[in-house]
């Protein structure tokens, strides 16, 4: 038998043992995981301090974890309770008439008779002085719909649900929008709080890994495969998590009641399994990704690394260190030796400090959000149906009514209480009505925003239709000047038809460098038009440029009377102008839009509906007038404002920007606890060649300033780069890309947190470098003492 | 004339490079050997000839940057590192000059850290153990740390633990380079011996020409080049 043979022999019987092992795996699968448990528990235990980091940073990961559903479920619970107290209904039908009632109220009752009634309860809320009509509020049945509802009751007996108001209350809407909301904005924060656990732990487990190569690479130098070493350590971290799974609850909860100021803190059944598949999750590839990145490594790189070796740059040529001062220098060289290091430390920890900044700003954001004033009712003068038929009157001349009306409706509903203020706004995008200005390459500040129009008037040769023509009267422009910073007359452009007013704001960032007296061509169009086609495959830009291409213009020159700077703005900038001029340029056909009912801040939501009324009979007048109606909108602001500011939003922001600053110290500590450990050979040499005491001190704590006069830097440098980025983030990009609506939010960095940053940093690398020789002085006077007892 | 003796090792055209800045260092250098099963074969060289790098590469421990190593016939440069892991836990032993134990742990621990490392349940464990801490004579050792223990008894440790798992083959990287002649010669009695009775293939990386002649085969390494050599047995 030849030796070819021989070793095929070989393989089969190789095989066969190897099938054999499998099955009998299979079998003691059960006894294993018993085995594999009770060593784990054992390894982690016994060696309590060498893993008290990981225990720490499991308990902070689970304490963020649970904080989270905590709030996430009192927040649901308690928001429903506040909705229910003024709102107990789903919906309410606004102008009935008395047959409409008759009939409803018949129909109601009759129908209930034949079939599973779809609501819970109805009331029928009679006129008064301040409403001519009748309304229904129903609250329907668990799981009926309002449509449902309106088609089986309205539409199937012959009532015109058309000139009816539906208005869903904030009970209707809540599952949709407030639980969403909430539930949307847990999974955001799990989703980032989970990236940042996964970070720290595999940042942990990577130091540690690290710090024990020489023994992982015995290991596998005697078999162990990944497998093997994933599965010592998987199950080794999961001890842990299971051990300070329950103490972070409590902890978490308690919190949250402190927060709350009440015990009644929301526990639903989904939170265990919740926070165990996350803590699972998260320990899974924290321990997985590392190991699986040293088990990759040949067993001969990790056994020549067993010093800190493994850790030193090359300086590439030898320090001169001939005469010079002992510890200092000497000092000051390691650092340079081990700057790898050094900035990995560096960074990986103080990195948890600029998260704590950004999370504040993040807080702080959040309360700039619901510091932002919305209407609570919009109401839409409309003009659609303006019937001047039969009368010699022209839509032109109608203006001068509707404007004296304008003026007394303001005063009317202005002067109700609980109004703050109105604000009228009328206004409609260029694309819309196919115009385009052209402007000085000068003006435009980056070319995403225009498009080139060489060509078409000498001097202009940029074109934007990334604007919002906007009729202005003196109260609109009282409120624009109000609000930003304006530059030159904006109330020029009331007596000069010639003048316009532009703001130099996109994606809340200045895009345009106009100034007064600065000239523009608005186009209008002439003739021309897209294909549909070309809306379906384009668009922006590409539309403006198809259309400058395509159709036919005529311009006219506007000269810019004032700058709007810092409007916050989405996609559109603003073409200001008269009343007059907006109707004649544009040629839109309706003159008003809607007027915005802003109420004052802390009014009792309850009186909403009341307010409601007033406002109604205050724009009666309207109705009628040429045809003209008014529609009201009910946005429950109040409600709204009152909801948010019960969610604590801050306090959560800061309580997890807190734990997660807290992660900075325990990567510091593991990382130069390992690192000084290994040192204590070279520091033992020293002893030996006659380094005193004193020196031996002077070095660590000289080590201590170094960490600390760099930890100061990092951290500002940091912590400033991280905020600035979260600034941009959400102020421009996250708003260009459609994920945040248009508020403006300052750069702002809190100085008490900054400080505190600055603090823990520095007191975290001052400590981590000097406690080492505290211990280790420690230990060695004990050592001491233990052998001299000996002696005796 | 027809070899019936199976071929245990073999390599081929194995290079090792390594990048050191902006030099590029070969320390092996197409090296290409056959080892049958049961020999005792001797690499000799001068220090940083590529000795210990070629043992290191041959023991799976190290990759080649090109050429192939078969271990029974299985191409061990083309596993993955989890296979290899497995195949050298179950297949091959490994002496290191410096024994490398694991200073946390006792001599016993150290001993069964392959045991752990990859179960053979076919094996009777503790009868192996047994026998090795009677052959290797550090029985009353055991529960010590590798600190307190002489360089020869380290490296007593250090065989047993290459051998507790009975591997086919054993690499052994000048295990007696750091001990008196009377333990030198003492560490290659004990390797012979289990190497006779458990009838493994030994490759020993050595400077010691006396322990080179009790080999069956001898090959030299220069600048990375391994070449057969003879040695007179007187």
């Amino acid at each position: 038998m030849d030796h070819r043979s021989a070793f095929k022999e070989d393989e089969r019987a190789w095989n066969e043992s190897q099938q054999k092992r499998n099955t009998n795996d299979g079998k003691l699968r059960s006894r294993l995981v018993w085995r594999r448990l009770k060593t784990a528990t054992k390894t982690v235990f016994l060696n309590f301090k060498e893993y008290a980091s990981f225990f720490a940073a499991l308990f902070i990961i689970q304490s963020l974890i649970w904080l989270l559903c905590f709030t996430t479920t009192t927040n649901i619970a308690r928001e429903r309770e506040m909705i229910e107290q003024t709102y107990d209904y789903h919906f309410i039908i606004d102008n009935l008439t008395v047959s409409d009632v008759a009939w409803l109220e018949n129909t109601l009752t009759l129908k209930d008779f034949q079939t599973a009634r779809s609501y819970e309860w109805y009331k029928f809320v009679p006129p008064d002085d301040t409403k001519d009509f009748y309304s229904l509020q129903v609250r329907l049945a668990k799981g009926s719909e309002q449509s449902t509802f309106i088609e089986y009751y309205l539409t199937r007996n012959g009532i015109d649900a058309s000139y009816l108001e539906i208005t869903s209350t904030p009970l209707q809407t809540y599952e949709e929008e407030y639980i969403g909301n909430n539930i949307n904005d847990a999974v955001l924060t799990g989703i980032i709080l989970t990236v940042l656990s996964i970070a720290v732990l595999m940042a942990l487990f990577s130091i540690r890994l690290n710090h024990y190569k020489f023994m992982y690479g015995i290991y596998m130098t005697c078999g162990a495969g990944f497998r093997r070493l994933f599965s010592s350590s998987i199950w080794e971290m999961m001890v842990i998590a299971c051990t300070t799974i329950l103490l972070s609850g409590v902890t978490s909860f308690a919190v949250c009641a402190v927060m709350y100021s009440t015990v009644n803190v929301s526990i639903t059944w989904w939170m265990i399994p919740a926070v165990l598949l996350l803590n699972f999750i998260i320990v899974y590839l924290a321990v997985r990704v590392p190991t699986r990145a040293l088990s990759r490594k040949t067993p001969v790189s990790l056994i020549v690394a067993q010093d800190n070796s493994n850790l030193v740059s090359s300086p590439r040529r030898s320090f001169k260190i001939f005469n010079k001062s002992f510890p200092y220098h000497y000092e000051l060289f390691t650092s340079w030796r081990f700057r790898k290091y050094f900035a990995k430390t560096l960074i990986t920890s103080i990195l948890f400090a600029a998260i704590f900044l950004c999370t504040v700003y993040i807080g702080h954001m959040k309360k700039t959000d619901e510091a932002v004033m919305g209407p609570e009712f919009i109401a839409y003068v409309d003009v659609g149906d303006v019937d001047l038929t039969g009368t010699d009157e022209k839509y032109f001349t109608i203006l001068d009514v509707i404007d004296v009306m304008d003026e007394a409706q303001r005063e009317a509903l202005e002067s109700l209480d609980g109004v703050n203020y109105t604000k009228w706004t009328n206004e409609t995008s260029a694309s819309s009505v196919n115009s385009h200005i052209l402007i000085g390459s000068d003006i435009t500040g980056g070319q995403e925003y225009s498009v080139g129009a060489s060509g078409i008037e000498n001097g202009y040769n940029r074109a934007s239709n990334m604007y919002n023509y906007t009729a202005l009267d003196k109260h609109y422009i009282d409120t624009l000047c109000g609000l930003y910073d304006v530059e030159g007359d904006p109330y020029a452009v009331l007596e000069d038809s010639n003048k316009i007013v532009v703001s130099d704001t996109l994606y809340n960032e200045a895009a345009f460098a106009f100034k007064p007296g600065d000239r523009v061509l608005a186009a209008r169009l002439i003739h021309g038009a897209l294909d549909q086609s070309d809306y379906l495959y384009f668009s922006g830009n590409e539309i403006l440029k198809k259309q400058l291409e395509k159709c036919d213009y005529e311009y006219k020159e506007y000269e810019i009377a004032a700058v709007i700077h810092g409007a916050q703005a989405s996609d559109s900038f603003i073409v200001g102008m008269s009343y007059i001029e907006y109707f004649d340029f544009t040629d839109v056909t309706h003159v008003r839009g809607d007027i915005k009912i802003f109420i004052e801040q802390g009014l009792d939501s309850s009186l909403s509906e009341s307010l409601l009324n007033s406002i109604r009979k205050g724009l009666d007048s309207y109705v009628g007038v040429y045809g003209m109606d008014v529609r009201i909108q009910r946005n429950f602001r109040m409600l709204n404002d009152e909801l948010v500011s019960a969610r604590h939003t801050y306090g959560r922001m800061l309580i997890i920007a807190v734990l997660l600053l807290l992660l900075s110290p325990v990567v510091w500590f593991f990382s130069q606890l390992l690192f000084y450990f290994k040192r204590e050979k070279e520091i033992n040499i020293l002893r030996m060649f006659g380094a005193r005491e004193t020196q031996l001190r002077k070095l660590y704590s000289f080590a201590g300033l170094i960490m600390a006069a760099l930890a100061s830097v990092v951290t500002v440098i940091l912590g400033y780069l991280s905020s600035y980025g979260i600034y941009k983030l959400f102020n421009n990009i996250l708003l260009e890309y459609g994920f945040v609506s248009g508020t403006k939010y300052e750069f702002f960095i809190s100085v008490p947190a900054l400080v505190i940053s600055i603090a823990v940093s520095v007191l975290c690398g001052f400590l981590s470098s000097y406690i080492p020789y505290s211990v280790g002085k420690t230990r060695r006077e004990r050592e001491a003492a233990r052998q001299l007892s000996k002696e005796n | 004339m027809k070899d019936d003796r199976r071929v245990i090792l073999e390599t081929e055209d194995v290079i090792r490079q390594y990048h050191q800045y902006d030099a590029v260092v070969t320390a092996v250098q197409r090296a290409s050997i056959r080892v049958f099963e049961g020999e005792f074969v001797a690499i000799i060289g001068s220090s940083g000839s590529g000795k210990s790098t070629f043992l290191h590469l041959c023991a799976g421990l190290d990759r080649p940057n090109s050429g192939t190593i078969k271990i029974r016939n299985n191409e061990i440069t083309k596993m993955s590192p989890d296979d290899l892991g497995e195949f050298r836990g179950k297949n091959i032993g490994m002496v290191f000059q410096n024994h490398n134990l694991i200073p946390q742990f006792t001599a016993l621990e150290n001993i069964l850290i392959p045991t752990l490392m990859c179960n053979r349940p076919e094996f009777s464990y503790e009868e192996n153990l047994k026998k090795l801490i009677t052959t290797l004579d550090i029985a009353d050792r055991l529960h010590h740390l590798p600190s307190e223990l002489s360089g020869g008894q380290q490296q007593r440790v250090a065989i047993a633990r290459a051998l507790i798992n009975l591997p086919q083959i054993v690499f052994a990287d000048e295990p007696t380079g750091n001990l008196d002649r009377a333990n030198a010669d003492e560490v290659l009695r004990l390797l012979l011996e289990t190497k006779e009775v458990l009838g493994q293939t030994l490759i020993m990386v050595t400077h010691d020409m006396d322990i080179a002649r009790q080999a069956d085969r001898v090959f030299k390494m220069d600048n990375g080049f391994i070449t057969p050599w003879h040695i007179s047995k007187e």
